[in-house]
Formats: structure tokens, C-alpha cells, sequence
């Protein structure tokens, strides 16, 4: 079943609050992972709990090039389309 | 003398380095690889060890090195990059093994680190796996090989002496990538000690979820159970990193009895884990959890134990132990089955660097012993004029063995006299009980995750923001006991013309900077007034003095 923009706009908004334990209404999709604060254990928590909201598995010479919750809601519409 | 032989696939050892690692397999029926993936619904892959020779054996015959050439190897938990190292060894060519890329984001970062290391140790190839193939196209890296390309079968390389062995890579105090020198003779003198120290026995099983690229993941577990012909269960590292929880099932699944980690993953796991993830899971077998690889904190070890324990977890299974790369892994081991054991010392004794027992809560701080040495180590602990120590002094950790590698690639050999050269290992330490216990280091260096990180990444990255002055940047280690592991902090001064506004911004910068540049985010970043780093007479940063002010909160600057 294809999932909306909407949809992944909110589970990714949802992982990264969590990974950067800011609440949900102010993390900004557009600021990448450095300035989030995540170091590189955080990366991982961070693509494990997406790819468990999606049921989907991002392969990781596509993972590293994500470089903000942008980029990542961009990939997975396109995935998931 | 006839070689032994793998008699089930008719297979002869057919040199030193073969013996080294097949040896027991060979001469008691080979033992078996199970290999899981990243997805945890997969089911492990398993490969008998005389399967893995043959794998082996192929990509020494189809690996497009020389003997002696060192080479990248990205390395996976796939078998493909197992056959990819050992075939190397096989060939007596000098695997390098590399971090992949994990997780989201980061690929600037970890490309560059990847050409530093290609081009300071001069790497003739990079072994990858196909999936990663794009991610190290182009110029600063040497030519591919892709690692499913390797040949599945080969005739054995004959002859091959157990010289060097690989490059282990380590950051030292500097920021340049070192490959520390690993001989087949450092490996199998620390492998022998190792699982004789562990009481090791023929239905051991080992479990791994620690990175190929790390020594306590290649030499502890990989090698070890080649050389011990035991069974190993492995699993990728970001199965543990994203579902801790992975470690114990397949410990439980295997009846997995040695299992190491670093420091930071016993309250890694136990701060994730619920109460219903215990249940039904019995840990029982697990008898050696060996930990080390970074400073160890005793409470999150202890909460690890109390957390675990109704998995039926023995409290005596931690293992705490000392070692680093250039000893090859491991130097001192805590006894097997008591767990940890704690000593009081006083803390202004210590600024001192004497050693006095304190039971006074104010002015105790509780240290880790590091038990005993393994056999054949020798150390010594001197002052910074290089003599002995004296009883109950804290002293620099040097070591002697047949275990002490013989320096880093393309750097002069560690120095000495007679038939092994004295390691200056950089660690402060002292003798408590007959014991060793790790007092803090003497050389600068951070140690996040279990992994070695130099200052200079951190300080290049504070000096690359603009309102930094260059050369006045200091970044240390300091104790972080929430996380087990340990937090960088960096120092960090500002032009003087820097308006309050501007920065909080640059304190941003810096810390993403480096975030970025390390992987590690760092625990505090304090902008400091021009002047306010302490510097020698010829006007290098003290970083040792700087964390000194740090920790007394005798440095201005609000943290960020």
C-alpha cells in the first residue's frame, strides 16, 4: 500500500525527535544531522527506527548520502511511491 | 613431517599461515561460521572453517595484490569480506581493515578518512563490497576490487611464512591514520594467552557483533576462534547499534559462552532494553564477558549486571581487561568468574600521582582492577623522565613481550634493546594488588564508542569556523559515566571582536563541525577569550593542562 508524503513526513519528524530528544514541533526536516546533534551511533539508531516505521530496508551507499530529515522523506517517497 | 590435513574436503595446510589459523580445525574437525545479517527476521549462514580455507584460499589466488603490498579492505560481516582479509593473509599481502559507511548520512566525512588512510599507508587496492562500489569511484583511492569478485575456490598459496599478518588501524595522538604493524607471532603468542586465560574449552562458543576493523572484533573473535576451533556466531555491528537487544537473542539462540564488547555497550544495552525483552531468554551459558577497549565505569556495569541478571546473567561473567593495538589486544585479564572488582583510591593522592586506598567519600574515587598480567608480558611503569616508579606511584605504562607489535607502517620501529622492543603505551597506571589498574593516559587521545579518536580531528574542525583564532583550539577526554563511554570536549578561543550573537552561533558550527569530522558529538564546546588556553614557552596548546583548568572549572567561558 502506497504511503502519502503526509505519512512519511510524520514518522520521520517522529524518529528524529527522538534521536535528538527535542520535541517534535521543533525539529526542522531541513537541518542536517550535525546540527541535530547526532554523532555517528545516533545515525544508526536513527536509519534502524525509520526503516522499522516503513518496513523498509535502506541500503547503505543510498543511507549515506542522507544528509538531513529532508533528504530522507524525499527517498522514502520515491521508494515508497 | 606431514602436514595436517582437513580430512572431511581431503584439503592439505599447505604453509605456516594456514597452521597458524586451521591447524586446530584440521587436526579436530572443523568447527562452524554462522553469519547473521542486518535484517533480524534472516537466518544466520553457516560455513564450516575448512569452507571458509577453500573461500580463502580463492581470494588469495584472485586478489590483485602482491606479497607485502597492503590494501583496503571495507569490510562487512559478510563473508566476502572475511575471505577478503584471510585470503590476504594467506598470500602474505597486508590487509587493511576499513569502517563501511553506517547509518544515515556522513559520506564527505567518511570518504576522506578513507583516502587519508589509503594514501598514508600507502594502499595498492580497495576490496568492497559490490553494493559499495560507488561510494569509492573516483580520484584519492586506489582501484577497486569488488569483493564478490573474488574466486570462491583457490589452490593454496604453498610457503607463505607467518610474518606480518595486517595493518590494524589506530589513531594515535596525531591525526595522520596509523596502521599498526601485526605479526602472525604477536597474534598467535596473544591468542594462546588469551584462551588459556579464559579457561578455554572445545565447546566454547563465541559471539561477536563487534566490527571486523576493530582489533577486539578481528583478533578476539574472528582469529581467536579460527586459532581455538570454536564455534562463532557474528553479527553485524549495526544490528547490535540498532537492536541491542540481537546480542542476546543469538547468545541465547548459539548457547554463546565468550562474548566481548566495549565498555560503552554494557549501559548501552541495558539503558534499551524493556523488561518484556527478557523473557524467555536464558543467558546462562554466556561465562566470559571480556570488557575493555575504553575506561571502564563500575555503577554501569553493575546496573548492566542487575538488569540481565533474570536472563539467569552471573554477575561474575564481566571480564575486565586492558590492551590496545600495539600489544596486539589484549595485556592484562581480570580472573574468570569474579566479575568486577573495585578499589578506593584517594583522588588528591592521585593529583599527585601516588596511590593511597580512601574509604572517605569525599575524596574517593572508585577504580576498576585490570587483573593480573597475561604470561610473557613484562611492564613497567615510569615517570615522565622515563625512570621506574616506586611503590604506590602512578607511573606511564610500558610494555615488553612477544605480543608488542613492531611499530606502525612506515614509522621507525618501537624502541629497545634485546629480543623485543618496550611499547611506551601512553596510559598512566599502577599496581593495586598485584594488579593493574589504568590511571588515566599521559598521551592525548579520545576514546568514544570503544574507538580511538585523535584531538586534532576535533580541533581542525573547531579552526575551520570562521571566528576561531587558528591554533588556539584544545579538545580532551573527559569521564562521561551516563554514557559509559567517554565525552570530547573542546576549548575552543574566539576573535575578540566576536559579538555575544555571533557566538552562539559559532558554537554551533564548532559542534557540528566536529560531529561531523569525527562521528562523535561533543559533550561540552567552551568559547574561551583569546589568551585563555594554557601554552607552552614555545607556544604549543597544553591540552593536559587545559582539562586540568576544565575539570577545576578554572577556565572563563560559558559552556555552549
Amino acid at each position: 500500500m502506497a504511503v502519502t508524503r503526509t505519512e512519511i513526513e510524520t514518522q520521520v519528524l517522529a524518529a528524529l525527535a527522538f534521536a535528538s530528544e527535542q520535541e517534535v514541533s521543533a525539529v526542522d526536516l531541513g537541518a542536517d544531522f550535525d546540527s541535530l546533534g547526532l554523532d555517528s551511533v545516533g545515525r544508526v539508531e536513527l536509519l534502524a527506527r525509520v526503516e522499522d516505521s516503513f518496513e523498509t530496508h535502506v541500503p547503505p551507499d543510498d543511507a549515506i548520502h542522507l544528509g538531513c530529515g529532508q533528504d530522507v522523506v524525499r527517498y522514502l517517497a520515491r521508494r515508497l511511491a | 613431517m606431514t602436514p595436517p590435513s582437513l580430512v572431511s574436503l581431503g584439503l592439505e595446510l599447505c604453509s605456516p599461515v594456514e597452521e597458524l589459523y586451521f591447524g586446530a580445525a584440521a587436526a579436530r574437525g572443523a568447527r562452524t561460521l554462522h553469519l547473521y545479517s542486518d535484517d533480524p527476521r534472516a537466518e544466520p549462514v553457516p560455513l564450516s572453517y575448512d569452507q571458509l580455507l577453500i573461500r580463502a584460499r580463492g581470494a588469495a589466488a584472485s586478489l590483485r595484490v602482491k606479497p607485502g603490498q597492503p590494501y583496503l579492505v571495507l569490510v562487512t560481516s559478510e563473508l566476502e569480506s572475511i575471505a577478503a582479509i584471510l585470503g590476504g593473509m594467506l598470500l602474505g599481502a597486508l590487509p587493511i581493515p576499513c569502517a563501511p559507511p553506517a547509518g544515515l548520512g556522513g559520506f564527505a566525512g567518511w570518504r576522506a578518512r578513507l583516502e587519508e588512510t589509503a594514501s598514508a599507508l600507502d594502499a595498492q587496492l580497495v576490496v568492497v563490497p559490490s553494493g559499495l562500489a560507488s561510494l569509492v569511484e573516483g580520484p584519492g583511492l586506489p582501484p577497486i576490487q569488488l569483493a564478490s569478485g573474488l574466486a570462491l575456490e583457490g589452490p593454496g598459496v604453498p610457503g607463505v611464512e607467518a610474518g606480518l599478518s595486517h595493518l590494524q588501524l589506530t589513531s594515535g595522538s596525531t591525526a595522520a591514520p596509523k596502521g599498526v604493524r601485526i605479526r602472525h607471532a604477536n597474534l598467535e603468542a596473544n591468542l594462546f594467552h588469551i584462551g588459556w586465560r579464559s579457561g578455554v574449552q572445545a565447546d566454547d562458543v563465541v559471539v561477536s557483533w563487534l566490527p571486523l576493523f576493530h582489533d577486539m572484533g578481528l583478533v578476539g573473535c574472528l582469529l581467536f576462534a579460527l586459532y581455538w576451533n570454536l564455534d562463532l556466531a557474528l553479527l553485524p555491528p549495526t544490528a547490535f547499534l540498532s537492536r541491542p537487544k540481537r546480542w542476546l537473542d543469538v547468545i541465547d539462540r548459539h548457547r554463546g559462552s565468550l562474548s566481548p564488547a566495549p565498555a560503552f555497550a554494557f549501559p548501552y544495552l541495558a539503558s534499551r532494553l524493556r523488561k518484556t525483552d527478557l523473557s524467555g531468554l536464558d543467558l546462562s551459558s554466556w561465562r566470559v564477558a571480556y570488557c575493555g577497549a575504553e575506561p571502564i565505569h563500575a555503577a554501569s556495569i553493575e546496573r548492566f549486571v542487575e538488569v540481565l541478571r533474570p536472563a539467569k546473567f552471573a554477575p561474575g561473567t564481566i571480564l575486565p581487561c586492558y590492551g590496545l593495538a600495539e600489544a596486539t589486544l589484549a595485556v592484562s585479564f581480570s580472573p574468570v568468574g569474579r566479575g568486577v572488582k573495585t578499589v578506593g583510591l584517594s583522588r588528591a593522592a592521585l593529583t599527585e600521582h601516588r596511590v593511597v586506598r580512601s574509604t572517605d567519600p569525599q575524596d574517593t574515587t572508585e577504580v576498576v582492577l585490570l587483573g593480573p598480567l597475561l604470561p610473557e608480558v613484562q611492564v613497567e611503569l615510569r615517570d615522565p623522565q622515563g625512570l621506574l616508579t616506586g611503590p604506590d606511584q602512578v607511573g606511564q605504562i610500558a610494555l615488553r613481550g612477544p605480543t608488542i607489535t613492531p611499530g606502525y607502517q612506515g614509522s621507525a620501529p618501537f624502541a629497545g634493546d634485546g629480543p623485543f622492543p618496550w611499547l611506551a603505551t601512553g596510559d598512566l597506571g599502577a599496581w593495586v594488588d598485584g594488579e593493574l589498574v589504568v590511571l588515566g593516559r599521559s598521551k592525548d587521545l579520545i576514546i568514544a564508542f570503544g574507538k580511538n579518536h585523535s584531538p586534532v580531528e576535533f580541533e581542525r574542525a573547531a579552526e575551520s569556523v570562521s571566528g576561531i583564532r587558528p591554533g588556539s583550539t584544545a579538545a580532551f577526554a573527559v569521564p562521561d559515566r551516563a554514557s559509559g563511554t567517554e565525552g570530547a570536549v573542546l576549548c575552543c578561543e574566539v576573535r575578540a571582536e566576536e559579538s555575544d550573537w555571533s557566538r552562539g552561533a559559532i558554537a554551533c558550527l564548532v559542534r557540528e563541525g566536529a560531529t561531523s569530522r569525527t562521528g562523535v558529538r561533543p559533550h561540552d564546546v567552551r568559547l574561551l577569550e583569546p589568551g585563555s588556553i594554557p601554552r607552552t614557552t614555545s607556544g604549543k596548546v597544553q591540552r593536559a593542562k587545559t582539562r586540568e583548568l576544565y575539570l577545576a572549572n578554572r577556565l572563563t567561558g560559558a559552556p555552549s
